[in-house]
């Protein structure tokens, strides 16, 4: 009874002290759907919060803005920057600029700029001028040629300073009535041509400013709400379903919540492993499959809103792949209860997706219109072809290492299944891989010669997918002919998959070519991302696949011993 | 030992190392390198010929085998030969020779039998999937061998380029010279090209293209034409040609000094005056419903295409225009002129008395460590030196850039900024420097934001913000034309746009070798489902004749389980007889 009345007030003590708290801006943007309009952004119509996240990522880093109302530092930094000129702001990156910086007597500060030395700014708050960082960088980008390490570095500082100065001309928030495909205007603009309703939503949004400058949610409110009413009813605005979508799909972050489901499904796994506990192994695949269902309305949410499959860079074909592996780890684990399927695909997809965050420039996930020379349904079937393929030959590495690891630790290692099917596990799940990666390769032959008239250039790319077939032709020739198994075959199947991996990421970032696109934004140096790519890579990409050769190999053979047949 | 499969797979890590190097080369140096070191070259050539005869031996042999399967029926009359199948049962009891062929004929398929002992078998298509491949790499590598000694011989067939202004005409393209590395080579059409229109699609305010196309009329040369238009991802196909949009380049202040050379090399007038004059900027309204549609570029003589319509535009000679559907002419009338009023701005506060210096242009602005600017003959990134003066003397003096990239840039803090618009003559063929030339400049007033456009200054002149040309006269009435409006849109000029040159990659084809190509395709993706989707499962029994047991057993490559499964059903029935 005392313990029910100790809940009970603990629990209306923190009722009222919620319900208590001042309202801040945030929940002005929440209540009255503000962040839910729309502006037109980099070619695409997004929602506020949307274009405050996106923006605020060509400004600064994720760690200097996680605690920042997005919103709110977006329309200060759009309309009176120079409020904010004490902050900390623009990062540095590499270490080259730093003694130039300090040259000119610019404090850093965790590698950290302030805002005042980038830009100087009026009395109003306007920016009327570059400040000494911005000198420096563009000294440094005078004096430097292209490809050299300093010179984009200066690119860097240089390009976030300009987008604080781009960020009020580029709020784009008042259609063109006569084009609805043609480009929105700013509020100024608008008013410039006489737009309908410009002038109203002018006066609207200056005191929304005034309330954001001042922090106060009381004022912003009826601005607020004023621009909600009248923005949506000018012509050729943005539906409401899309913008709900694309609201939900920033605010909600469907892929960040399904890693986390991952990580912990792979410690549930885990301990399923150790101990063989079924009530484990049931948790941990509730878990991952709650984590699959978000996973698929999060790429579900990205595909509408791109129109298309989400496969155009890295960051979408590796976020889609891993759901046809999840689903295939699922079916698997559901029909054989393996674990150490289950456990890989999790754990590892995990590990990606926390290689991924840890990347500012690939783990962008900014939604941005699609290049031409990419504007293709072949795009669909290419890609997914060879993301399977390659998922494929996952988790034969995956079983390659745990063949190896447990013939070299028994004793250690006898949680995971006997070498005999560890083997067939690894053969099997390259039988599937290879000819997908055929289908793949021929796809990707016939969209070249659909779009450019000749289906083989010898890019780096194409030429890298086929040297990967060739290795993994030998190795299924050698199996079925010569029945070579074992270390021999392990070894080999981390060879090949070595070769995928360089394939998938290593084409990208350390050759030229065709296919030399696969990050959302200008690419930083190579050796930024190569270090990155090295530690993570290995254990990342095999997530792709974890069990999706286990699931076809159950459904279509069993528990066979013995993979090789004489005539 | 030419049909070894360790040779074969000996072959296929050789090609995979080969094309490793060729990779790296192209990296280190470039495509077409790395083209004539490695993938064209007579070795690796050579290396997917012996893989090909490799191909050949071993496809031959295994094909061989395949044939003879329906006609292979080896009955096994000793029970010990059992124990070396893979899946074996003995199924104790009398022996019923009829029940088991009919178990047999039903679970597996047609019966051979010698003595006591049977033989069938199922699924002999699933040995024909290697085959299926076998032939359909093959061919592939027979493709690619023929093509890599085409190149070989005659040059690469890639980076053939017909670069081509809009409006203009050309019955030839640049081609890579095979004797001339790095060089291009003329080579003739047997038929005329002409550009109408090239439209980039932007994503509304970015530089991100969305689509590009190309509108091209071809003259075979019997009097004919054909409009075609050739996307960015749709290759266009003609006649055994194929043309993809790879490149383009618009002729404003973003068209870089080579590219400005090259196309002035290769057109000389026409190319000065397509750059010089542009193309008009067309506003087309919708007279039903009063809206204007997207304005798109045109220029006389030229049909294009109008955006968000399946309507083509044309306008003969700049004074009429036609707007059709298809062939069918569903508008027409007079073009509405450009009014030629050209606005100068004034200011009276306090920008009076204020005029400006160009100090000097150069042609190639680089700050060195030292500080000093390099100079050169190139126009690569050219930079003004200017001054600002009042009547009390210079104020001060900054740079202004040409390029877009740098046109923001400031050095000074000055109550003007500077814009290097233009410079003439703008056409780097004519200009060397020391030359004379003229620059024009835009000058904005920092508080007051009034721009004031200074047009035709000199090195070295000083120019008051104020003496700018006077207003223009008024130009006279455009020009009454008759031909009243037809149909559903009227048409005006609203201005001038940039022309631009398109980039178009051309190859001669070869049908019979692209369909050769998509059967080898076919061929290669079939063999693997053939392979993998059947199961050729083979069956021995024996019937013991003392009538104790009979012995079932069976191979299946790969397929144990379900060769398992088939003999439990051909126990399953010769049992369940019984009972």
């Amino acid at each position: 009874m005392n313990r029910a009345i100790l809940i009970g007030l603990t629990l209306l003590g923190l009722t009222a002290t919620a319900v208590a708290a001042p309202a801040g801006l945030g929940d002005v943007w929440r209540e009255t759907g503000f962040d839910r309009l729309a502006v037109q952004s980099a070619g695409m119509e997004k929602s506020l919060a949307t274009f405050a996240r996106d923006s605020l990522r060509e400004i600064a880093l994720r760690r200097q803005i996680r605690e920042d109302d997005k919103v709110a530092l977006t329309l200060l930094l759009a309309s009176r920057p120079g409020l904010l000129a004490d902050r900390w702001l623009i990062p540095v990156e590499g270490d080259m600029l730093l003694p130039l910086l300090e040259e000119v007597g610019i404090t850093v500060d965790h590698r950290t700029l302030r805002l005042g030395d980038c830009l100087r700014f009026d009395q109003t708050g306007q920016v009327m001028g570059e400040g000494r960082a911005l000198a420096v960088a563009r000294q440094v980008l005078l004096a430097t040629q292209e490809g050299e390490p300093i010179h984009s570095a200066a690119l860097r500082l240089f390009s976030r300073i300009n987008a604080v100065a781009d960020l009020g001309p580029s709020l784009r928030l008042i259609p063109d009535p006569n084009d609805p495909e043609g480009g929105w205007h700013t509020v100024e603009e608008a008013k410039r041509l006489g737009i309908a309703g410009a002038e109203e939503a002018g006066g609207h949004l200056e005191a929304l400013f005034d309330a954001v400058a001042a922090d106060d949610a009381t004022a912003a409110r009826p601005a607020a709400e004023a621009l909600v009413t009248l923005l949506p009813t000018l012509p050729n605005y943005t539906s409401s379903t899309r913008l709900a979508v694309d609201h939900a799909y920033t605010v909600h972050r469907p892929y960040f919540w399904a890693s986390f489901a991952y990580v912990v499904s792979a410690i549930l796994f885990f301990i399923a492993l150790v101990t063989r506990g079924d009530r484990w192994w049931l948790a941990a695949m509730i878990v991952m499959g709650a984590g699959w269902i978000i996973h698929v309305l999060g790429a579900v949410a990205r595909g509408y809103l791109i129109q298309r499959m989400p496969l155009s860079n890295l960051y979408e074909a590796t976020t889609t792949g891993l759901v046809f592996i999840i689903l295939f780890a699922l079916i698997f684990e559901g029909m054989h209860r393996m674990r150490v399927v289950g456990f890989s695909a999790a754990a590892l997809s995990f590990i990606y997706y926390r290689w991924l965050l840890s990347s500012d420039v690939y783990g962008n996930d900014a939604i941005e219109p699609l290049r031409a020379v990419l504007n293709s349904y072949w795009l669909d079937y290419h890609v997914t072809c060879m993301m399977l393929s390659y998922g494929a030959f996952t988790i034969a590495f995956a079983m390659a290492v745990l063949y190896l690891m447990r013939r070299h630790m028994p004793r250690l290692m006898r949680w995971t299944p006997s070498l005999e099917d560890l083997d067939l596990y690894i053969y099997r799940a390259i039988q599937f891989g290879w000819p997908l990666l055929g289908i793949g390769i021929v796809l990707g032959a016939v969209w070249a010669d659909t779009a450019w008239g000749r289906m083989w250039s010898w890019d780096p790319k194409e030429t890298w997918s086929l040297i990967t077939w060739l290795i993994y032709t030998g190795f299924l020739h050698v199996r079925l002919v010569h029945g070579w198994r074992g270390v021999g075959m392990a070894w080999a199947s981390i060879g090949g998959y070595a070769a995928v991996l360089f394939t998938y990421l290593g084409v990208n970032f350390v050759l030229s070519g065709l296919h030399s696109y696969a990050g959302n934004t200008p690419a930083i140096t190579a050796g930024e991302g190569t270090q990155r790519m090295i530690l993570w890579s290995v254990l990342v990409v095999a997530a792709l696949a974890a069990a999706g050769t286990g699931a076809w190999w159950s459904l279509r053979q069993g528990r066979s011993r013995d993979g090789v047949e004489e005539s | 030992m030419i049909r070894s499969v360790k040779v074969g797979v000996a072959l296929l890590i050789c090609l995979a190392v080969a094309s490793i190097i060729g990779t790296l080369v192209e990296s280190r140096w470039d495509t077409e390198t790395a083209q004539r070191w490695v993938y064209h070259s007579l070795w690796f050539i050579g290396l997917m010929a012996l893989t090909a005869l490799n191909l050949i031996a071993a496809t031959w042999n295994t094909t061989r085998l395949t044939l003879m399967l329906p006609w292979s029926r080896p009955v096994i009359n000793q029970p010990e030969a059992f124990k070396s199948l893979a899946v074996s049962k003995t199924i104790p009891g009398r022996g019923d020779s009829k029940r088991l062929r009919q178990a047999l004929e039903r679970h597996i398929g047609p019966v051979s039998s010698e003595g006591s002992g049977m033989f069938a078998q199922r699924g002999i298509f699933q040995r024909w999937g290697a085959v299926i491949t076998h032939v359909g790499i093959l061919m592939l590598l027979g493709g690619g061998i023929w093509l890599s000694l085409s190149a070989h011989l005659r040059g690469a067939p890639g980076g053939a380029m017909l670069w081509i202004g809009e409006g203009m005409t050309r019955d030839w393209y640049l081609a890579p010279d095979p004797d001339n590395p790095g060089r291009s080579r003329i080579e003739e059409m047997p038929f005329t090209v002409r550009l109408h229109d090239f439209d980039a699609d932007y994503f509304p305010n970015t530089q991100i293209p969305r689509a590009f196309t190309s509108t091209i009329e071809l003259f075979p040369g019997d009097g004919t034409s054909s409009f075609h238009p050739v996307n960015m991802n749709v290759a266009l196909r003609w006649r055994g040609w194929k043309f993809s949009q790879s490149s383009f380049a618009m002729l404003d202040d973003s068209l870089g000094g080579n590219m400005e050379r090259f196309f002035g090399g290769m057109d000389q007038r026409d190319y000065l005056r397509l750059r010089g004059e542009g193309r008009m900027e067309i506003q087309l309204t919708d007279t039903r419903s009063g809206q204007p549609l997207p304005r798109f570029d045109a220029a006389p003589g030229i049909r294009v295409s109008i955006p968000q319509s399946d309507l083509m535009f044309e306008t003969p000679d700049g004074r009429e225009f036609r707007v059709l559907s298809g062939e069918t002419v569903v508008a027409s009338g007079p073009l509405e002129q450009e009014s030629a009023a050209t606005a100068h701005t004034h200011s009276h506060a306090g920008a009076e008395g204020w005029a400006v210096r160009i100090d000097a242009l150069h042609p190639n602005y680089r700050r060195s460590a030292t500080g000093h600017a390099s100079d050169g003959a190139e126009m690569t990134n050219p930079a003004l030196q200017w001054t600002l003066l009042s009547h009390g003397g210079p104020v001060g003096s900054d740079l202004a850039f040409y390029a877009a990239q740098f046109r923001e840039m400031r050095f000074s803090d000055l109550p003007v900024t500077l814009t290097f618009e233009r410079y003439s003559p703008s056409s780097l063929l004519e200009w060397r420097e020391g030359d004379p030339i003229t620059i024009d400049v835009a000058v904005t007033e920092v508080e007051a934001g009034e721009r004031h456009e200074l047009e035709g200054l000199t090195l070295g002149e000083v120019r008051d913000l104020f003496a700018a040309a006077e207003l223009p006269e008024p130009t006279a009435e455009a020009e009454v034309v008759e031909t009243p409006s037809v149909g559903p849109y009227t048409a005006a000029v609203a201005g001038r746009l940039p022309a631009a040159y398109s980039g178009l990659s051309v190859m001669r084809e070869s049908m019979g070798l692209r369909v050769f190509f998509y059967l080898s395709f076919l061929l290669f993706l079939l063999g693997p489902f053939v392979a993998f989707g059947f199961t050729h499962c083979r069956v021995w029994a024996w019937v013991d004749p003392t009538g104790k047991r009979i012995l079932i057993g069976g191979q299946a490559r790969g397929r144990r389980a379900r060769l398992a499964q088939l003999l439990d059903h051909v126990g399953k029935d010769l049992t369940e007889d019984r009972g």
